[in-house]
């Protein structure tokens, strides 16, 4: 049996099964399903996502081509394709309880997850230049209806239409790259188009060459956008103020992850023989998500845009990753990224209240005192993104920093520069971290008169256990996690 | 000794750490008071804390324990967790060990009115600290080098309080953490370099040689990294912005604790790690870096002068102080002769047991534990002639006069410098000498003299009991007595460092 569909077979169940529940029992006037659909629907989706990570990362073998060549596995897609199915298995897991709380149309939430699982899971295992644009499309389309998902908030409408308008200018960067790619090589096979781009490189075929470059410059330009590294991230906090949390745990994680994996397939794959062409941009890039990243979060006071500008500023070493002659750094330092975006959403999901979500860091004053094991879960994951020590956000750095230093390693110019000037920026960081966690430990509940009880939270079950499990990942991914070396070439 | 009490001293503060995190606030009604629990643990670290350093102190080769070796994250290099105690550290271990017991004792909380994060905060601190003075692997130390941080931050933060001139306590305490970082942060990369260059973690004891294998370029900038982590912490004059404020923000006990314990850490490194594996660089930069630790001498004496309040007074005399045991580093270590290490080595230990009390006694004086100004008060001797004469032996013993412990550590130092130079000790002398004159007469203006009638809120405390008392006066004992037998201590330090200069890392 061809273990290529195999794999993908329960996202493609599910699918039709949600869809069949939905005509069955189409959610009516009220908008929300009963309760036996919806746990049946939430269960299906759960189950489909589990088991096709499961199948991905046991059937799958490194190596393998399927329809000749079209579907092409590699450790590092693997991995990545691993990765963003279980990152949308919990984000999934996440979404049950809050989807009631906001009054969304649940099963068609879950019928666009699946759809986005396809693509998350083809992207990073695309061999040719169709089936990459496929799944790109499929990661990215569900995404701009997810981001305006509840649509009776005028600022989702604003977040999805915002979204939708940027990415598919995005789309179509990335579509003319890959005809120029196309037209440049005459070839399909992201293999084959790797081998002719070295011969013109060999050869010093100018006029192809430039075809490769302008191909390579528009790419990365979709692709940075796509991820919203600087200096193309400025639709990021206006997206994530808008949108959801149960939308944005997966525009956060999954997706992010999926199209960073992409970025690194490419650089690593088709380009890797321009080095010379794509390290200076990316470098740039890098340093400019340090650097307005951080700089832009000191003014901010909303949690959701936070989030966006230290996604913004964690985006940079991601970049900077890319230049280690191991693909672990990388991997790891997703996974990790991924993994905390995903925790903090569950933290804001358990501690906002039973009919809002948080708003203003000022919204968690004093929350410290009364729910203090959820709000030491957000504490850890905050010092995880700012790099203290025994978090995985340590040891992601760390492993960054420490791989520019191997013996043998040869940095390419500027490199070392950018990744001194990354650390000693995300020193600004701390500044906003930390005002979330004065908010949350440091500063007195808010008062309310001797009647009125403070008001309750939310505290979901599915968020405290995400919450929980998100943390106790961070700190053994910070103390033992062991990833062997993985050449990227 | 055959048992190794290394592992006990430094876990010991965890223990009480987890212990007051599982205690109930409110009141105390029934059995011992947290501060009174608080107070065991502290006699018990004391004595574990003394008795592993004393055994490391005397041991040849030094003790350690180590635990299973770990491979780091993802980049896959060996991390070797591993504790180690020789005579250059063990200094370090009982002075913390000795600090607890002062603190808790004069500063005892006996309204309860902190709760219980005050004591975890207290706990947090000692364990990191004795974890940074223990800690062998550099990713240990880093680790918790951070933690320290983490804890003060929230100790400051939970129980500081606005001072005289308004500072509010949050943003003093940003600024402390952001100096702190951009020092850490650095060493971070320096850290990461070494490991990566060594393909395994080298430790605080691996680093000479490991470090003497990277290229001249790359050694400098892992130098760089290193010396701003420890300038900051310690911190020298120009890496000093944070000094001032934080400690007036500061409750009294961590006060106490972040000029006698803490700023060791800055010591600690220059001692333990730039000293021996840096000897090039460090000679490389020797003019500036002097001229830096006499500046900072002399600045802060020169400052003591100007000083209105106790508090102040205290904080730049320690800033002073530091700046010379920096001096005694600065002078010795790329030379070889280790007298300026062993001198700084003294010096640590010393400026640690008198400053505690300082610090203490300082904030004993008044009821609402502020610090009292010399402008406005005066004549407190009248109810307080106990604190009083322990405060002024303090001063006295922080001026080194000979025959208390200060004073050999410092002429080791000013030894060290004349060989330089003979202006650095004059400079560095002078600046010690302001600061004395100062300290004395603001003393002189707060006790001697006809009381004045206070203001309303400010109200002395009772004079020290007799428990205090006994604690204040075996801490002088302990200064006459190191003080008039300064081998006992610069026996074990100096075959410390001669041990490590014989291994051919030094000079």
């Amino acid at each position: 049996m061809n273990t290529y569909l195999l794999s993908q077979l329960p996202l493609l169940t599910g699918f039709g099964l949600l869809l069949v529940l939905a005509s069955v029992w189409p959610q009516g006037a009220k908008k929300t399903a009963s309760k036996g659909v919806e746990s049946a629907s939430q269960f299906i989706t759960l189950l489909a996502l589990a088991l096709s990570a499961w199948l991905t990362h046991e059937l799958l073998i490194p190596g393998d081509e399927f329809f000749g060549g079209a579907i092409r596995v590699t450790v590092i897609g693997q991995a990545l394709s691993y990765g963003a199915l279980a990152l949308a298995f919990i984000a999934t897991l996440l979404s049950g309880e809050y989807l009631q709380k906001i009054h969304v149309r649940s099963g068609d939430f879950r019928l666009l997850i699946l759809a986005q699982a396809l693509g998350l899971y083809h992207l990073p295992l695309a061999g040719d230049l169709a089936t990459l644009f496929i799944a790109f499309e499929l990661v990215s389309v569900p995404s701009y209806v997810l981001a305006g998902f509840n649509h009776r908030d005028a600022r989702a409408n604003e977040a999805g239409m915002k979204y939708l308008l940027l990415g598919a200018f995005a789309s179509v960067l990335f579509l003319l790259g890959l005809a120029f790619l196309y037209g440049a090589t005459g070839e399909i096979l992201l293999a084959d188009i790797q081998g002719k781009i070295s011969l013109y490189l060999i050869h010093a075929d100018t006029a192809n060459l430039l075809l490769a470059k302008v191909s390579l410059g528009l790419l990365i330009a979709a692709l940075l956008f796509k991820v919203a590294s600087a200096p193309f991230h400025l639709w990021l906090p206006d997206v994530y103020q808008g949108t959801n949390l149960a939308s944005l745990s997966f525009i956060a994680s999954p997706v992010k992850v999926a199209i960073f994996g992409l970025i690194a397939l490419l650089l690593w794959g088709p380009f890797a023989s321009m080095q010379g062409l794509w390290k200076p941009l990316i470098l740039v890039a890098a340093f400019a998500c340090a650097l307005f990243g951080n700089f832009q979060a000191i003014a901010q006071t909303r949690l959701k845009r936070l989030l966006a500008f230290s996604t913004v500023a964690n985006a940079g070493f991601i970049l900077l990753s890319l230049f280690l002659d191991s693909a672990s750094a990388f991997l790891f330092y997703v996974m990790t990224y991924g993994l905390t975006s995903i925790g903090l959403i569950a933290c804001f999901m358990a501690l906002g209240t039973r009919t809002a979500d948080l708003d203003e860091v000022d919204d968690l004053n004093g929350l410290g005192r009364r729910h203090p094991w959820i709000a030491g879960a957000l504490t850890f994951m905050l010092f995880s993104l700012a790099g203290i020590p025994l978090t995985a956000g340590f040891a992601a750095k760390f492993s960054v920093a420490s791989g520019a230093f191997l013996p043998g390693y040869q940095p390419a110019a500027w490199f070392l520069p950018v990744l001194v000037a990354s650390i000693v920026l995300s020193l600004v960081s701390f500044f906003f971290y930390f005002k979330i966690v004065r908010a949350l430990w440091l500063q007195p509940e808010p008062a309310t008169d001797s009647l009125s009880a403070p008001e309750p939270r939310a505290l979901g079950f599915n968020a405290l256990f995400v919450a929980a499990i998100v943390a106790i990942a961070l700190l053994v991914m910070g103390i033992v996690m062991h990833m062997p070396t993985m050449p990227v070439s | 000794m055959s048992v190794n009490l290394l592992p006990a001293a430094v876990f010991l503060p965890l223990v009480a750490t987890v212990y007051f995190a599982s205690q109930k606030n409110g009141p105390e009604t029934r059995g011992m008071s947290l501060a009174g629990r608080s107070l065991l643990f502290s006699w018990i670290f004391a004595a574990l804390a003394t008795l592993a350093g004393i055994a490391g102190l005397r041991s040849e080769a030094g003790i350690a324990i180590t635990g299973p070796m770990l491979r780091l994250g993802v980049s896959g290099f060996e991390v070797e967790p591993r504790l180690f105690l020789d005579g250059r550290n063990a200094l370090f271990l009982i002075l913390l060990g000795l600090c607890y017991p002062v603190v808790f004792t004069f500063l005892r909380d006996r309204v309860g009115a902190y709760g219980k994060s005050h004591y975890i905060c207290a706990w947090a601190l000692a364990f990191s600290l004795a974890g940074v003075f223990t800690a062998d692997s550099l990713l240990l130390f880093y680790l918790f080098w951070e933690a320290a941080l983490i804890a003060v931050y929230f100790w400051i933060g939970l129980h500081g309080k606005r001072d005289v001139r308004g500072n509010e306590v949050y943003p003093t305490l940003l600024r402390f953490v952001l100096f702190t970082l951009a020092g850490s942060l650095p060493m971070l990369l320096s850290v990461a370099a070494v490991c990566a260059s060594n393909f395994s973690d080298p430790g605080i004891q691996g680093l000479p040689a490991s470090v003497a294998q990277l290229p001249d370029s790359t050694r400098l900038w892992v130098f760089l990294g290193f010396f701003l982590g420890f300038a900051v912490k310690l911190p020298l004059l120009g890496f000093h912005g944070w000094l001032r404020n934080t400690y007036n923000v500061a409750p009294p006990a961590c006060r106490a604790l972040l000029s006698a314990a803490m700023s060791k850490m800055g010591a600690f490194g220059l001692l333990l790690v730039l000293a021996p594996a840096f000897p090039g660089e460090l000679a490389r930069f020797a003019p500036a870096l002097q001229a830096l630790a006499v500046a900072g001498a002399l600045y802060g004496g020169l400052l003591m002068l100007a000083q209105d309040r106790l508090v102040d007074l205290l904080t730049y005399a320690s800033l002073s102080h530091l700046s010379l045991l920096a001096l005694g580093v600065f002078t010795s270590a790329y030379g070889t002769s280790t007298t300026g290490l062993s001198g700084a080595v003294l010096l640590v230990f010393n400026h640690a047991i008198i400053m505690v009390l300082l610090f203490a006694l300082d904030a004993r004086i008044l009821k609402d534990q502020s610090s009292p100004d010399r402008g406005l008060l005066s004549g407190l001797r009248a109810g307080q002639k106990r604190l009083f004469a322990f405060l002024l032996l303090a001063v006295f013993a922080s001026a080194s006069l000979p025959g208390l412990s200060n004073f050999p550590g410092e002429i080791l130092i000013y030894f060290s410098a004349f060989k330089v130079s003979p202006w650095l000790t004059l400079l560095a002398g002078l600046g010690a000498l302001l600061g004395a004159a100062a300290l004395v007469r603001a003393l002189h203006n707060v006790f001697l003299g006809k009381p004045t009638a206070l203001r309303a809120g400010v109200e002395p405390a009772g004079d020290l009991s007799l428990g205090e008392s006994g604690l204040a006066l075996a801490l002088g004992a302990l200064w006459l007595v190191l003080g008039l037998a300064p081998m006992l201590l610069l026996g074990p330090v100096e075959k410390a460092f001669s041990f490590i200069n014989s291994m051919g890392w030094m000079g």
